[in-house]
């Protein structure tokens, strides 16, 4: 904290008085008549816009939700015993907006852009209101490019484009959150000076947290941080003990931060954790603004709560700089129930989803997700060429072998095409399988997806599965490092790397070392 | 709300009425004075909107107050709200004629707050310069607040046009506070 020196009071002190006589304030008020619950409701203000910023007596603010024909209904961002009936409220003639700029990068922030991480204030050139329109046709283009999450499974079956909304879909603890932040630091590498040379632009990060605890938060940044991840994210923390109407504008907030990034033609990633508690936080605002509730209590909008926020990721057309954002919304659902009213709405709005399970994640498979009802819609277009031709026959080998998975008990008594199916697809489970805070770079997931598929690891017992990888991965890297080189370079496989790569995994076989 | 609505409807009725019987500005004052004397006595508007009071006794007691100082018109209206059980809305419903008519008329009320008494000069020249602010003729009460410390503050529906010394005080305050930050 910079000290103030007395020649500056005095010349702010000048400059103040010296307005003294002349300077007459004109600002529009209106009176509290109800207060409570997080809103107040106002007589008065009669110009006031919707969403519009509206001051209260102690500092505290509020936003403009209903516009009645003789009151105005409000949300307050603060404490709501601070305000009695009868106080003057003072409009701002600001809508409710979020500061933008690099140096947000590195903080945690609440969604009103202030910071909460102690690390001092921030400097703010540019604020954009958190509500933006979401884009129209002719500012977009298709999905082109890849978003590599790091995580094998996703980027072989269930790839994410830049400018995608992918969803994150699972019960509570089986690892949605984990999924996310593997993807955020797998983005590291983008900021390197060696993925510039292979033309793969930076990906700037924001997580928003809605509703979460704030250990859990500070776990997160933790993380993050240890990984060196926090140089390129932000995190917009709107924990459980905030108001509900900060829980409610946390992801438009992140939105505005991400678009920025998006509109100056940089590529950013934004991670909602998750919209299951944000629209409850919009329900309880809701039914305290007597807003008429539908089904499980949402009002009406509760779709559009939604849609209008990830109608905000997007690719841009290269005219507009060719910018994206990329959307991954969490939702968290009660028991498996993906037909409730809120995941039913978010997989319909987005690009797909990723379905994580508590059964898979209970039995070690983890990452745990059901690659068979886990979807990309738009995502394959984005895949390089290399792990589009090896991840091909992956999906289909797995779908087999869920098949016949109940089956697998019988043992022996099988006829050979089927034991090879389920020995087969226990070996893909199981190269799929990774850790946390543990992202693979794509050419390596290439090499490993493709000794899957094309057989390699017949020979290798179930349980060696994930040492052979990693020992593949060093033996091919020191005896033919070409091979990855070709494939981040050429994003392609050709017939001579199929070759090379097809050698030295026959070599590898032979000197791999069983072990039981 | 319901009650802005219905005291609306009964104001506009009474506006509408007296315009066609070609009595309005009678009506106006008459209700003026109504609305004048139930902003004075918070008893009055106590015993009028009080459900426990039959509605026999309260109109007994506003003709016995009234029927002296205003025109039948008006004091009928008045005892039409409360027959019609509306007696807990009576004074919105004077109010928001009031209002209207105000606005009809193109007449602004400002509450102006100064920190000491000012002078009839003073109020004049302020009315005449808030006349050509607003572009209405302006109706004024004036009252003493000592918290402004100095200078004045006029309150004209939401708009307020602070030029006290509490308010530059504030500023100032706001001001340094966010330099030193």
């Amino acid at each position: 904290m910079a000290e103030v020196r007395p020649d500056e009071v005095s010349a702010i002190l000048r400059k103040q008085l010296s307005g003294f006589e002349s300077e007459v304030e004109v600002y529009d008020v209106g009176t509290v008549l109800q207060v409570g619950d997080g809103i107040a409701r106002i007589y008065g203000l009669s110009e006031v816009m919707a969403s519009e910023l509206v001051e209260f007596p102690n500092g505290v603010m509020g936003m403009v939700l209903n516009l009645e024909e003789d009151s105005v209904g409000c949300v307050l961002f603060g404490e709501s015993t601070l305000i009695k009936e009868g106080d003057q409220v003072k409009r701002t003639k600001r809508v409710a907006s979020f500061p933008v700029g690099d140096q947000l990068l590195g903080r945690v922030v609440d969604p009103l852009g202030e910071p909460v991480d102690g690390k001092g204030p921030i400097e703010f050139e540019k604020y954009m209101p958190i509500e933006r329109k979401a884009l129209g046709i002719v500012e977009r283009q298709p999905v082109v490019e890849p978003l590599q999450t790091g995580i094998s499974a996703i980027d072989a079956m269930i790839p994410i484009g830049r400018g995608q909304r992918e969803l994150i879909i699972g019960d509570r603890q089986t690892g949605k959150t984990a999924v996310a932040l593997d993807t955020i630091i797998n983005q590291k590498w983008t900021h390197t000076e060696e993925a510039k040379k292979y033309g793969v632009n930076p990906v700037y990060c924001v997580y928003v947290a809605t509703g979460q605890k704030a250990s859990t938060i500070a776990q997160v940044v933790a993380k993050l941080e240890e990984h060196g991840a926090m140089e390129y994210t932000t995190i917009v923390a709107a924990p459980a003990s905030s108001p509900a109407p900060l829980q409610y504008i946390s992801p438009y907030s992140g939105a505005t931060l991400g678009e920025y990034f998006r509109d100056n033609g940089k590529h950013s990633l934004c991670i909602y954790d998750d919209l299951s508690k944000q629209a409850a936080a919009y329900r309880e605002l809701s039914l305290l603004l007597r807003r008429p509730p539908g089904r499980e209590a949402y009002p009406g909008d509760v779709f559009y709560l939604h849609s209008r926020l990830l109608e905000r990721a997007s690719k841009l057309s290269d005219e507009m700089g060719g910018g994206s954002l990329t959307a991954l919304p969490i939702i968290e659902t009660q028991q498996g129930d993906v037909s409730a009213y809120i995941p039913t709405n978010v997989i319909s709005i987005t690009d797909g989803q990723i379905y994580l399970e508590p059964n898979l994640f209970n039995a070690g498979v983890r990452p745990a997700i059901n690659v068979g009802i886990s979807v990309s819609r738009v995502g394959g277009n984005a895949q390089i060429k290399a792990m589009k031709k090896v991840a091909g026959s992956l999906k289909l080998d797995l779908a087999q072998y869920r098949e016949l998975e109940a089956f697998a008990k019988f043992g022996s008594d099988l006829d050979k095409t089927t034991q090879r199916t389920l020995a087969k697809g226990a070996r893909l489970v199981e190269l799929l399988k990774q850790g946390q805070y543990a992202p693979i770079p794509v050419e390596k997931q290439v090499v490993s997806v493709f000794a899957g598929t094309n057989g390699f690891l017949e020979e290798i017992p179930v349980g060696n599965v994930k040492r052979f990888e990693k020992e593949l991965h060093e033996y091919l890297e020191l005896k033919s490092p070409e091979i990855y080189e070709d494939i981040r370079d050429s994003k392609k496989l050709n017939d001579g790397t199929v070759e090379k790569l097809k050698t030295g995994i026959a070599d590898f076989i032979n000197k791999f070392q069983k072990s039981e | 709300m319901l009650e802005y609505n219905v005291s609306t409807r009964y104001a506009v009725a009474l506006m509408e009425l007296a315009e066609e019987k070609k009595s309005f500005d009678q009506v106006s004052t008459d209700i003026e004075f109504v609305y004048n004397t139930f902003v004075q006595s918070k008893e009055l508007r106590n015993v009028i909107s009080s459900p426990i009071i039959e509605q026999q006794k309260k109109t007994e007691i506003l003709d016995a107050i009234f029927s002296q100082h205003i025109k039948t018109d008006a004091l009928n209206f008045i005892k039409f709200i409360i027959d019609k059980n509306r007696d807990d809305l009576l004074f919105s419903i004077i109010k928001r004629f009031v209002d209207l008519r105000d606005a009809k008329l193109g007449v602004a009320s400002a509450e102006v707050y100064s920190a000491v008494d000012i002078s009839d000069d003073q109020k004049n020249e302020l009315a005449e310069k808030l006349k050509e602010f607003t572009g209405k003729q302006i109706k004024a009460q004036y009252k003493v607040n000592e918290d402004l410390i100095g200078g004045f503050k006029v309150k004209i529906g939401d708009k307020v046009f602070d030029a006290s010394v509490a308010n530059q005080l504030s500023t100032l305050k706001k001001t340094l506070l966010s330099e030193t930050r």
